[in-house]
């Protein structure tokens, strides 16, 4: 419960974000899926206020999954070279506190164009965007797998 | 009538028949089951043209594999049980992903999984251990290539939609995973 507590910005290098996975159609094997991660405002929860089970409290069927702070803080996109004239946006991704009433340690991956936070995901180019979304995959690490909901999922041997 | 009746009818106890029965499995295989045949079998009671218009006739183990990625494809297309969040992938996306697949089938790059994207689209993964690489067609019209080792910075790319586009997209992607094209090289000359 936030009780009244102000917004923290203190967020450690080392300090872990947890992730709740729906679906088993998010994972391959210990890692999320990089096209089944939203790359807008991601919520999470934060290790310094929250344990990992935390994020599925009233999702008994929903996974975790957890990345660390110096993971996911970038500037994207890596490439900067353009064909175009003008050059490349940079877009500057990081954590950022927004509690809930019910939820103090709930925080959210937030993307930041010249300081100021993006509010539109259709603001962010569709390459950072991806690139941003391989990242988190690539830096992520599944603790608890989803229970299995349907068999759309094809898998080869 | 097939091309494997119509070949059998024409001599029925010659050495066709015994060419249909080995091509049809043989006294060890299961009644009826269709087996592509090696080229020492074949060569023997076949000509190699006759024998390369049997072999297309089947579906070899490759078309199997990519059933059941088309299949993902068509359940995408019918499943409306979104959850509100997700945008589904539109027609256009599901019809550049089959003609991704189409391309990749016919290079012989099987991939791992296909999935509906977050960002409203489909995407065509390919996983091998810390290897990772996938083609994602976005409702936006955009399609972008991505490969990743999950050590260093991954690589996007946008990828042209284009007959061509796609198999330079396959091309990359089967070299960053280092496979080979020498296996299905192979089955080719034999079909």
């Amino acid at each position: 419960m936030r009780n009244g507590r102000s917004v923290d910005p203190g967020f450690g290098f080392c300090h872990r974000l947890y992730y709740r996975c729906e679906s088993e159609e998010d994972i391959h094997g210990d890692r999320l899926l990089a096209p089944r991660v939203k790359s807008f405002d991601i919520s999470v929860n934060w290790s310094k206020y929250s344990k990992p089970w935390d994020v599925v409290f009233g999702y008994p069927n929903a996974g975790i999954a957890l990345f660390f702070v110096f993971d996911i803080k970038r500037d994207l996109p890596t490439d900067r070279s353009s064909d175009q004239r003008e050059p490349v946006k940079i877009h500057s991704f990081g954590p950022v506190h927004e509690p809930y009433d019910n939820n103090y340690s709930h925080s959210e991956i937030a993307v930041f164009k010249d300081d100021v936070r993006v509010r539109k995901s259709s603001a962010i180019g569709e390459k950072a965007k991806k690139e941003w979304r391989q990242i988190i995959s690539d830096k992520s690490l599944v603790l608890r797998r989803p229970k299995p909901k349907n068999d759309l999922n094809v898998a080869s041997a | 009538m097939t091309l494997v009746e119509a070949y059998a009818g024409a001599d029925r106890d010659g050495p066709s028949q015994r060419a249909l029965r080995i091509y049809k499995g043989g006294p060890t295989q299961k009644k009826g089951a269709p087996v592509r045949l090696s080229q020492d079998i074949g060569h023997d009671y076949l000509s190699v043209a006759l024998l390369r218009k049997l072999n297309k006739e089947l579906p070899s183990q490759r078309d199997r594999k990519f059933a059941a990625h088309f299949a993902k494809l068509d359940a995408l297309l019918v499943d409306r049980n979104w959850d509100g969040c997700n945008e589904p992938p539109s027609a256009l996306a599901l019809n550049r992903a089959r003609a991704v697949l189409h391309q990749l089938r016919a290079d012989g790059l099987e991939p791992t999984r296909i999935v509906s994207s977050t960002e409203g689209g489909v995407a065509i993964c390919f996983i091998r251990g810390k290897i990772y690489s996938d083609i994602e067609c976005l409702n936006s019209e955009e399609i972008l290539g991505v490969v990743s080792n999950r050590r260093d910075a991954p690589v996007v790319w946008e990828i042209d939609p284009s007959a061509s586009g796609f198999a330079r997209a396959a091309q990359r992607i089967r070299e960053f995973l280092g496979e080979t094209s020498d296996a299905y090289d192979a089955e080719r000359k034999i079909g």
